[in-house]
Parts: C-alpha cells; sequence; structure tokens
C-alpha cells in the first residue's frame, strides 16, 4: 500500500541512467535477482564500461606484468620516439622506452599515492567528524573552524604549501594531496552524524536505555557511514588529478620512475615532433578520473534510494 | 477516444471514464488507477475518499494533465466541457490549467515558490491567460483575491514572500490563486491534511463560500471520511486504483453498500464508538489537583521548560514551552494529552521520559522523584518508561533487521541470552499480531501499521509499566489506525499498562483514553473524563476544538 | 544584512588570521629544518656550510624562540611585511603585486568563459526534451572535471598553435595569449558550474510549488525560467566562490605549461626552491582571495533567497 503513497517520482533521468528514464523489463511482477543485475549492468553501458576499465588500472597497479612483458626503465636506443603501432601500442619515448609499459607500470604509484590520500582524508576526516558532531559544543566549533581555514585556501596551494615543508616525493605528495581532503570527510562526517543523532531511532534507544557507546557504534556509525564512503569514492576522481598534476609540476616520484603525471611532463620537451608522450598518458589520467566519477555517482545514487 | 459525451449526463462538468493510469517502477508497470469513472457536475462538490495507495491523487493530477514523471494514462477519457484533456496536447491543457481547472495543493509549506513575493503569485495566474491589462492592475486583483481568500491586510500580505506566513495564511494563498482565474471546477488534493484542525475548519469553511457564491465545482480529494461528510454532496470512494462506491455523503455513509466502505467507515475513529466505561479508580477522582495517590503511577507538578533564546534576533524571550503542567496517570489508566501543533504537548512527553530535563518542577514515578534523576538510577527507570514515537518511518533503524530492533532493550539491559531474546522476540511479535517471518526482515519491507506495530513491541520488551505514545497513528491511514489502537487496548487490558497518549486527534482520544488533558500555549487548560470533557467542555478552547472535527455531529453508522 | 555585515567581516579576519597561523605552523615547525631547506633549495642539503646556516638563522630570527619569532611575524604581516624572498631578497608582497594582474587577468577571463558556458549547458541540458541533447549536455561535464587540466593546456597548444598555428603557445604578449590558458582553465570550471546547477535545477523542479505553477497554465519555459532556476541558483553561486580560488590555484599548473608569468609561475618557482616566505605569502594570498568572494557570494545570496535576507545564518558556513 505504501509503496503508492509517494509515486515513484524518478528522478529526471540523467544521460547515464538510461534505465531510469526507460524502465526496464515490462512485465510485471519481480524478476529474478540475477536477471535485475544483468538488466542494471546493461542498462548502463558507461558504467559497466568505468567498471571495466578501473578493474584493468587495478589489474596493472598489481600485476604489471599481466599487461606487458617490456622493461619500463630500459630504453632501445635505436627505437627512439617511435609513434604508435602494433609493436609499442603508445609508442616510445626519446630514450626508446616503451610508453605502455611506463603507463601501465606507473600506474602503481599513482594509485599507491592516491589510496594513500584517500586513506588519510578518510580516516583523519571521518575521526574528526564524529568527535565534532557526537561531542557538539565547544569541542564541535573549534574542530569545525579548523576544517574552515583547511577550506579557505585553495586545495592545490593547500598541498603545495605541505609539499614544501614536508619535501618531494610520492609518499609526500600522498600526505599533502591528503590533507586538503580532511576538511571535507569531517564536514560531511559531522553533518550525517548530528543528523543521525536527532533521528528518533536513535533517541529510541537511548529511552530503551542503550549505553552512549553503544548508541555510537550501532546506531550513529553505521547510518552516518555510508554518505562518508561514498564521498570517498567522489574523492578519489579529484585526488587522481591532484597527486597527477603534482607529479607533473616535478614534486612527486624521481625521474626515470615512471608515474602518470610525470610522464606528461617530461614528454612536454617533445610537444611537436611525438605528440603521443603527452596525449597518451594524459588520455589515461583522463579516463581513470572519470571512471572513478562515474562509479562514485552510481554508489551516491544508490546510497539515496536505498536510505 | 471520440465517443461524445453520452446523453444520460448532460450537465457533467467533468465525466472520467475508464481512466487507467499506470506508473512505471524498476520492478515494471505498476497499475494505479484501473478504469475510474467519475462526474462532478456545475457547482457541487464531490469527495473522493480513499486510503493512501488508493490512486485518488493520481487521479486528481491526472484531470490537470499533471502527473508525475514515470506515470502515463493508458486508457480512458477525462472529458471537460466536452474536450477530452486525457488526448489532449500541452497547449489546450495548459489553456484549461488555472483558467478552467484550479488546483488547492497538498502541502502548503512547499507549495509556494519560496523566493517570489505571493501577490506577484497570484498575479501570474492572471497574466498567465490574459485577466489584467498589465502587471498593476493584476498586481492589485491579486490583492483583491487574497483577501476574498481570507487573508487580512491583503495589500501588505501581497508583498510578503511565503516564508513571512503561517500554514493557514499559505493555504489562503494558494486558494486564492486556484480561483484567480474563477474556473468552473477546482481540485482540492487533501487541501488542509497539513493543518491543525481549528485552521482547518475556518479554511475549509471559507473554501465552502467562496466555490458555493462563484458556484464553482470543486473534486475534493481527501482521506478524512468526516471532511467528506462535512463538506460534499457526492462522495467516491476509491480502492486499489477503483471506484468501489459512489453516491450522495448521507446514503453512502449511513447505509454503505460495499464491504470496504463499510469496513472504512468501521475503521475511522470519527464515527467509531467511545471507548467502554474505564476503570473505576481513575474515573472516581476528577482532574485538577494533581496530589499524589498511592494508585498514581506517574505525576508530574508544576512542570516547566524554557528553551533557552538566541543572544541576537528576538527582543523578548519566547514563552516556554512548556508552563506549569500538572498531570497525573494512574496504573492501568490512559491519560490523553491534546493540543494542536506548538501546544507543548510533545515536549511535555520528552520532560516526563526525562529526555530533557525540565527548567522547573517535579516529576515522581511510582513515588519516587525522578525529577534529576541520573546515571544507573536513570537506566532502571527507562526499563520501566517506555515510548511509542509518531513516526514509524523514522523511529526503527533502517539497517537492522526487525529481530534485533526488538530485542534491543533486552540486550541493553543483559535480560536475557540469545536463545531466549529469540524466543522472546517471537512472543512479542505474535502479541502485536505481526506474523514471525517479520522477525527477519528489515523496516523498510513493512508497511506503516506494521512498522508501528514493531516499535510497540520494541517498547514492551522490557514489560514497563508505562508507555508513552507520542502521535503513535497520525502518520498512519484509518484501517492501519484502528488496528494499531486496537494492539494498544488489548495489551493495556492484559498486562494493566498505562499509557500516556500524545495526539491532536480528539476522535483517536474518544476511543482510546479513559481521561484526557487538553493542552494551549504550554498550559493545560482542561482536564477530566473522557466523556464528560467531551460532552460538557467547560473551556472554550476545549469547545472550539471540538466543535473543528470533521464528521462530528454526524451519527456513527449501524455496526455491522 | 546591516547587522550580518560585521560579523561576517570579523569571520573574515579570523579566517586570515588563522590561515597565517597555520601556514607558519606547518611551514616553521614541522620536522625538517627551515633553514636547511631554504638555504639548500632543493638542491642536496649537505652542500650547505654551518656558516651559511647560522647566516640565515640570524636573518630570519630564528635563533630566537618560536613564540617570539611567530609574534614578530603575525605583527609585520599586520603591517603589510610578509618578509623576503630567500633567492633574490625581494620583498614577498613585491613579488606577487607584480605576478598579480597576470593571473588576474586570467582568472577573469576565465570565470567570464566558465560561468556562462557551465550555465547555459545546465539550463539546456535540462530543459531539452530531446534525449540525444540531454544527454549529451549532461554527460560533457562530467568529462570536463574529469580531464587534467596540464593535459587539456598540452592538447590545446598541440592542435591549435602547433598544428594550425592559430594562437601563440606560450608567453604573455597580449590578448591572444590569453585565450588557451583561459579556456584551458575555463573547461573544469565550467564543467563543475554545470554539474552543480544541472543537480540543483533537477531538486527544483521535483518541488511541489514547480505542480502549483504548471497548475496556473505556465509554460514550460516560464516554469523553467522563472520558477525553477530562479530557486536552483544559490548552489552554483556559493560554487562561483569556490572556483575563483580554484582558478588561483589552477594557474600554478596553466602557468607552467603555456610557459606565462603570474602567480602561479611564482608559486611553482618558490616550491621548488623551497621558498618558505614566498610560500607562506602566497597561502596567505589564496585565503584572502577565498575570503574576499566568499565575502561578495554571502552579499548575494539574499539577494537571491528572502528566506537567508530574515533569518541570521547560524556559525561559519561556506
Amino acid at each position: 500500500m505504501t509503496e503508492l503513497t509517494t509515486p515513484p517520482r524518478t528522478r529526471a533521468a540523467t544521460p547515464e541512467d538510461p534505465a531510469t528514464a526507460k524502465p526496464a523489463a515490462p512485465r510485471p511482477g519481480t524478476p529474478s535477482r540475477a536477471r535485475r543485475a544483468l538488466a542494471f549492468w546493461l542498462g548502463r553501458p558507461g558504467l559497466l564500461l568505468s567498471a571495466a576499465l578501473l578493474a584493468l588500472v587495478l589489474l596493472a597497479a598489481l600485476f604489471p606484468a599481466l599487461l606487458t612483458s617490456r622493461d619500463p626503465l630500459a630504453g632501445i636506443p635505436g627505437e627512439r620516439l617511435l609513434p604508435p603501432g602494433a609493436d609499442h601500442p603508445f609508442g616510445t619515448d626519446q630514450l626508446g622506452r616503451d610508453l605502455y609499459a611506463r603507463v601501465v607500470h606507473g600506474s602503481a604509484l599513482t594509485l599507491r599515492a592516491t589510496g594513500l590520500a584517500v586513506a588519510v582524508g578518510l580516516v583523519a576526516g571521518s575521526l574528526v567528524g564524529l568527535l565534532a558532531g557526537y561531542l557538539g559544543g565547544r569541542a564541535d566549533d573549534a574542530l569545525m573552524r579548523l576544517a574552515d581555514v583547511l577550506l579557505a585556501v585553495p586545495g592545490l596551494l593547500l598541498s603545495l604549501a605541505l609539499v614544501t615543508a614536508l619535501g618531494f616525493g610520492t609518499v609526500e605528495v600522498a600526505v599533502a594531496v591528503g590533507v586538503t581532503s580532511v576538511a571535507m570527510f569531517a564536514r560531511i562526517m559531522r553533518t550525517e552524524v548530528q543528523r543521525v543523532a536527532r533521528t528518533p531511532y536513535v533517541e529510541a534507544a537511548r529511552a530503551a536505555g542503550v549505553r552512549w557507546y553503544t548508541v555510537l557504534l550501532r546506531h550513529v556509525l553505521p547510518n552516518a557511514a555510508a554518505p562518508v564512503l561514498v564521498y570517498a569514492a567522489v574523492d578519489f576522481g579529484a585526488v587522481v588529478l591532484q597527486v597527477s598534476s603534482l607529479s607533473f609540476l616535478g614534486y612527486g616520484a624521481r625521474p626515470p620512475q615512471p608515474e602518470w603525471g610525470a610522464l606528461v611532463a617530461s614528454g612536454r620537451d617533445y610537444l611537436a615532433p611525438a605528440w603521443w608522450l603527452t596525449t597518451l598518458p594524459g588520455l589515461t589520467i583522463a579516463a581513470t578520473v572519470l571512471a572513478a566519477n562515474r562509479i562514485a555517482r552510481a554508489l551516491d545514487g544508490e546510497a539515496r534510494e536505498t536510505p | 477516444m471520440t465517443t461524445p459525451p453520452t446523453s444520460s449526463e448532460p450537465e457533467a462538468l467533468l465525466a472520467v471514464r475508464d481512466l487507467t493510469i499506470t506508473y512505471a517502477t524498476r520492478a515494471g508497470p505498476v497499475p494505479a488507477v484501473r478504469g475510474v469513472d467519475l462526474t462532478v457536475r456545475p457547482g457541487e462538490v464531490l469527495a473522493l475518499v480513499g486510503e493512501s495507495g488508493s490512486g485518488k491523487s493520481t487521479t486528481a493530477h491526472a484531470v490537470l494533465g499533471l502527473l508525475p514523471p514515470g506515470a502515463r494514462v493508458d486508457g480512458g477519457t477525462i472529458r471537460y466541457a466536452g474536450t477530452d484533456l486525457a488526448a489532449a496536447d500541452e497547449s489546450v491543457l495548459r489553456a484549461h490549467r488555472g483558467r478552467a481547472i484550479g488546483l488547492v495543493p497538498q502541502d502548503p509549506a512547499v507549495s509556494l515558490n519560496p523566493v517570489q513575493r505571493v501577490g506577484s503569485q497570484v498575479a501570474e495566474v492572471l497574466l498567465l491567460h490574459g485577466l489584467a491589462a498589465d502587471r498593476d492592475t493584476a498586481h492589485a486583483r491579486a490583492a483583491e483575491l487574497l483577501g476574498e481568500a481570507g487573508l487580512d491586510r491583503p495589500r501588505d500580505r501581497a508583498r510578503q514572500y511565503p516564508h513571512e506566513l503561517s500554514g493557514g495564511m499559505r493555504q489562503r494563498v494558494l486558494i486564492a490563486i486556484a480561483l484567480a482565474a474563477r474556473p468552473r471546477l477546482l481540485v482540492a488534493d487533501e487541501p488542509t491534511s497539513a493543518l491543525d484542525v481549528t485552521v482547518q475548519r475556518t479554511i475549509l469553511d471559507h473554501l465552502d463560500t467562496l466555490t458555493r457564491t462563484s458556484e464553482t465545482a470543486v473534486l475534493l480529494i481527501t482521506h478524512d471520511l468526516g471532511v467528506a461528510a462535512d463538506r460534499a454532496g457526492r462522495v467516491a470512494v476509491m480502492a486499489r486504483g477503483r471506484v468501489v462506491e459512489t453516491g450522495p455523503t448521507d446514503e453512502v455513509l449511513t447505509s454503505p453498500r460495499h464491504p470496504y466502505t463499510k469496513a472504512l467507515l468501521a475503521a475511522a475513529p470519527a464515527f467509531a464508538p467511545a471507548r467502554r466505561t474505564p476503570s473505576g479508580t481513575a474515573e472516581a477522582r476528577d482532574g485538577g489537583t494533581p496530589a499524589p495517590a498511592p494508585a498514581d503511577l506517574l505525576t508530574a507538578e508544576n512542570l516547566v521548560k524554557e528553551y533557552p533564546h538566541r543572544r541576537t534576533g528576538r527582543h523578548t524571550p519566547p514563552p516556554p514551552a512548556v508552563d506549569g503542567v500538572s498531570l497525573r496517570v494512574a496504573r492501568g489508566e490512559t491519560l490523553a494529552l491534546v493540543g494542536e501543533s506548538g501546544s507543548g504537548k510533545s515536549t511535555t512527553a520528552r520532560l516526563l521520559l526525562r529526555l530533557t530535563d525540565p527548567t522547573a518542577g517535579r516529576i515522581t514515578f511510582d513515588g519516587q522523584d525522578v525529577t534529576r534523576l541520573r546515571g544507573a538510577a536513570l537506566r532502571a527507570l527507562r526499563r520501566r518508561l517506555q515510548i511509542v514515537y509518531q513516526n514509524p518511518y523514522t523511529s526503527l533503524d533502517p539497517r537492522l533487521p526487525v529481530a534485533e530492533i526488538v530485542a534491543e532493550p533486552l540486550r541493553a539491559f543483559r535480560v536475557a541470552g540469545r536463545a531466549e531474546r529469540t524466543r522472546r522476540v517471537a512472543v512479542l511479535l505474535d502479541r502485536v499480531h505481526l506474523p514471525a517471518d517479520v522477525a527477519r526482515r528489515r523496516p523498510a519491507e513493512l508497511s506503516g501499521g506494521q512498522r508501528q506495530r514493531v516499535a510497540i513491541a520494541r517498547a514492551l520488551a522490557l514489560r514497563p509499566d508505562l508507555v508513552v505514545c507520542d502521535e503513535p497513528v497520525s502518520a498512519l491511514d484509518v484501517s492501519a489506525q484502528a488496528h494499531v489502537l486496537d494492539v494498544l487496548a488489548e495489551l493495556q487490558s492484559e498486562d494493566g499498562l498505562s499509557y500516556l497518549f500524545i495526539t491532536h486527534d480528539l476522535a483517536v482520544v474518544r476511543r482510546i483514553a479513559h481521561r484526557v488533558a487538553v493542552m494551549r500555549h504550554g498550559r493545560i487548560v482542561e482536564t477530566g473524563p473522557v466523556e464528560t470533557v467531551f460532552t460538557e467542555p467547560r473551556e472554550a478552547w476545549t469547545r472550539a476544538l471540538l466543535d473543528a472535527v470533521p464528521g462530528r455531529g454526524r451519527s456513527a453508522p449501524a455496526d455491522d | 544584512m546591516k547587522r550580518r555585515l560585521p560579523r561576517t567581516l570579523a569571520q573574515a579576519l579570523f579566517v586570515l588570521w588563522a590561515a597565517y597561523t597555520v601556514s607558519f605552523a606547518v611551514l616553521y615547525l614541522l620536522p625538517g629544518d627551515p633553514v636547511t631547506i631554504m638555504a639548500a633549495g632543493g638542491g642536496d642539503a649537505s652542500s650547505v656550510s654551518p656558516e651559511q646556516i647560522a647566516e640565515l638563522r640570524a636573518r630570519y630570527g630564528l635563533d630566537r624562540p618560536v613564540p617570539e619569532q611567530y609574534a614578530t611575524a603575525l605583527w609585520n604581516a599586520v603591517r603589510g611585511d610578509l618578509g623576503t624572498s630567500v633567492h633574490g631578497g625581494q620583498p614577498v608582497t613585491r613579488l606577487i603585486a607584480d605576478a598579480l594582474p597576470a593571473t588576474l587577468q586570467l582568472a577573469g577571463a576565465t570565470l567570464l568563459l566558465a560561468l556562462p558556458l557551465g550555465g547555459a549547458v545546465a539550463l539546456l541540458g535540462t530543459y531539452t526534451r530531446r534525449r540525444w541533447l540531454r544527454q549529451l549536455l549532461l554527460s560533457l561535464p562530467a568529462a570536463g572535471v574529469s580531464a587534467p587540466t596540464f593535459w587539456v593546456g598540452l592538447l590545446l597548444v598541440q592542435l591549435v598553435s602547433f598544428r594550425w598555428g592559430l594562437l601563440p603557445a606560450f608567453g604573455n604578449d597580449g590578448w591572444s595569449s590569453l585565450v588557451l590558458p583561459s579556456v584551458t582553465l575555463a573547461l573544469p570550471a565550467a564543467g563543475l558550474v554545470a554539474q552543480v546547477f544541472a543537480k540543483s535545477l533537477r531538486t527544483a523542479l521535483a518541488e511541489p510549488y514547480i505542480d502549483t505553477a504548471r497548475a496556473k497554465g505556465a509554460g514550460r519555459a516560464r516554469v523553467h525560467l522563472r520558477h525553477a532556476a530562479r530557486n536552483a541558483l544559490a548552489p552554483p553561486l556559493t560554487v562561483a566562490g569556490v572556483l575563483t580560488g580554484g582558478v588561483l590555484a589552477g594557474s600554478v599548473v596553466v602557468e607552467t605549461v603555456f610557459a606565462r608569468t603570474g602567480v602561479g609561475r611564482l608559486t611553482a618557482t618558490a616550491v621548488t626552491t623551497q621558498d618558505i616566505p614566498v610560500v607562506q605569502g602566497l597561502v596567505v594570498l589564496g585565503a584572502c582571495v577565498y575570503v574576499t568572494t566568499h565575502l561578495v557570494v554571502d552579499l548575494l545570496h539574499p539577494l537571491l533567497d528572502p528566506r537567508i535576507a530574515a533569518t541570521e545564518r547560524p556559525a561559519v558556513t561556506t
């Protein structure tokens, strides 16, 4: 009965969600779980592609040898600046190194830095937000003012300042980028904790005599966590961009280590003769970020649909 | 689609025939309206009555061609003065909306554009349909219309924004918008369900007068049989997408033919008989002096709750939310605390539950002063004092299965082992008439009435002495309401529970309570046994509240 | 509004002070001796002699206790003295003032491109009933925000300058040199504006007051522009404020790619040479930009939404 009280206001169709605009299975009744899953994925080719691409990038980061047998660091002097072809799908660089192998091996560095940065933001931010939201009062004021200040300095500028203090390198860059997202994680966690803490089911638990720490762990945290985790997915794409920007500027991995941003930077000197040196690693970054954002949006949508 | 109006209904203003509407959902198409026939004659009021999900709102919106995305008219005709609106294109619909058919929407709080002055919003109708020569005349006329809709100082009001008006005033603005172009048909979709009864009454009275003088026909959508009884000449009862019964209001309400209508009438609190005479102890002593007697389980003396006002902003501190409330609840008794929104009844409940601390006053429970209880003693009190919340959609943790929710108080007090808890949960679910397999499900899979019964089961887990019910049925349909109220009454007679029943609905009070206390502006204005207060109210405010109850004065149908 | 202004100003001053303090703490107190870092200038620290270090230490007052250092630095900052560059010795404020005009041009051009573009894409994408156009318009912003600016910049240089020879690839000469950098920065900015605006438009379009407007007989265009868009403007306005700071940060990458001079280039150089006073000055500049745009946005919000004008807004909100 109640399902119909709120007519299914299908959110305005987004281009990536053709399934919401065009309802799937025309026959009534609920299709099986597997069929629904199939319909879900087939209705979203973009999402499917994104998932596949991220899986590929992850594979490249963990087991690069599965995707290429070439050495990313050893150049072949006779094969300098070869355009993309059957032998070298991404071409070769000025030292005769295979660009495809460098991109594949570079994904490990980029992903490690991204993962570390997101983890720093997620853990530190959630902790701050949880404390601020649950304690309230002065602790809340102080912590959130600090978060405001972190947000007041543009992200890239803040991470540059941190890199100046911490020094150059992949880990340093990751930490510096991670710190810039602490404030957003803290804010989201705080808002969620406050929202959940005000819900009648939390008050009902209190009224039933449940102790405060049990309430926090059993009701508040699980119900507040979803949006924070979704933001971690949203943050992932942005962090990939920031990490590669910093390594493009030369503050990340030291050459000859292949790292995506650094690959683009080193290709700059051969912009006219070898377009592929900048274009293809850059395209890899763009595609990865696009895929990550697409998946984040899907998670976001699902989190909202199942309250 | 092209059949001309049949001669049997020459005077029909609106004729809906065999209307079928389906919603597209992920699980496939869901029929919402299945072959509905409706006729509205010029100048008459037709009430379309039904519970949520019956398809009544969808039908109403289809008349204006304003179906939500995903809904589609699959068949049938909607003829307005000869034009089939179901097959009409957007430009024809646009010419009809506002001009020929006005809409009074459901929730005045969100139905006005928040960034536009209300005068402009009324004037927009006139300008859209070319009923005013220019902006100035449109605005002048808009102010007049606001005055006609019953707003004081209409010229000033026209320059205000929606957030500066109360809910009742906003609904009057929406009425002014709906009637601005003098339409011949008004579709009123639950026009006052979001408002307090006294406001509801004055607004419906006013709407009556306006439509009667202008001979506007009204299609009144409501879930409230009382409202339909008071306002409509004819009634159409909808259930599961079909009109099950239609006819003159008196006929349908006094001698319903369809079983669904009979069930609906039996469940409707407005038409239900009063509670059986309650146990003597409570009735013997009239309200007023809250002298603690041995039988009193809970007493409150001069409770005051002030909220600290903001430093900036208002110059005078707001009056206390609760301003000197005294009451008592005897063992095995139900005390109803009645009032409109903002009267302080919910704050009083929270004070009594010790979820918030009173500024002044004293609370005793079973003879013990519990006003400042803390720590372990407070937790011990919680075992005996439980609560059922208003909205069963938010009072259950959406992530936990029902078994965990019901067992939570048991876990909190480490009352029983795992196996014993499972057994007790099964018993509790059975006592609130829920099937055993509900234990494994999550709240989202249950209906509102089922959820509320889960909440009751949770409240009963620790075998409390007193349960505070904060508007426990106001979010439910009448049939679910009746079921929940029956469950509560049954549990009381079995266990000797006491209830403090917070509600705005006097009809519900009559059905469940032994005694009633009427609150207004943070004070209790009148208290006494239900029958006494209802038949011989001493205070004018109580009388006003009683008079505003829809459907009052109509006799209940024969019980069958 | 009059009552709000002093409070907003006090908050702005607080943010500036806090940004200065935090950057001081980060840059001077983190492990790693600032003097060694600065003297090495991004090179090898072991090449610096102890005498050099002692001399620097004395020059920057770093031999004195930390609270005193902080108090002196803050007092100087309040008087508009942000110290001097380690390399070259010019005053930091001077360096920033010289670099600022070029970057302001860039930022202005970027916003002038991004705001109308993003707004138009969102409006049209939510308005059109043609499925393909809707899908196209609403997927463009995602691509815009996902592409790394340095890559987009290099692609533009490759195509527009090298292949087609239309516009200069590098430098600061005239307006033609401004086109490619500002387009590079405007694409992600417009993408962000479009995403936020499209989302708030969709939310507004689902509100019940939209049904009221349609029930009056208003047409789609009128409902879209007068009722939905008016109500949907606040989030993109806030984002536009944030973007101004974002453009400043983005100039670090773009000015490097296009070999322009400006604040971004100054930042890149200062970070590379670990010129701490300059970096701190730039952080303070970033906070200033944020505070200013925030102030403007804050004053504009009540014009868009009468509800904000009526109530005091609680605490600091961004």
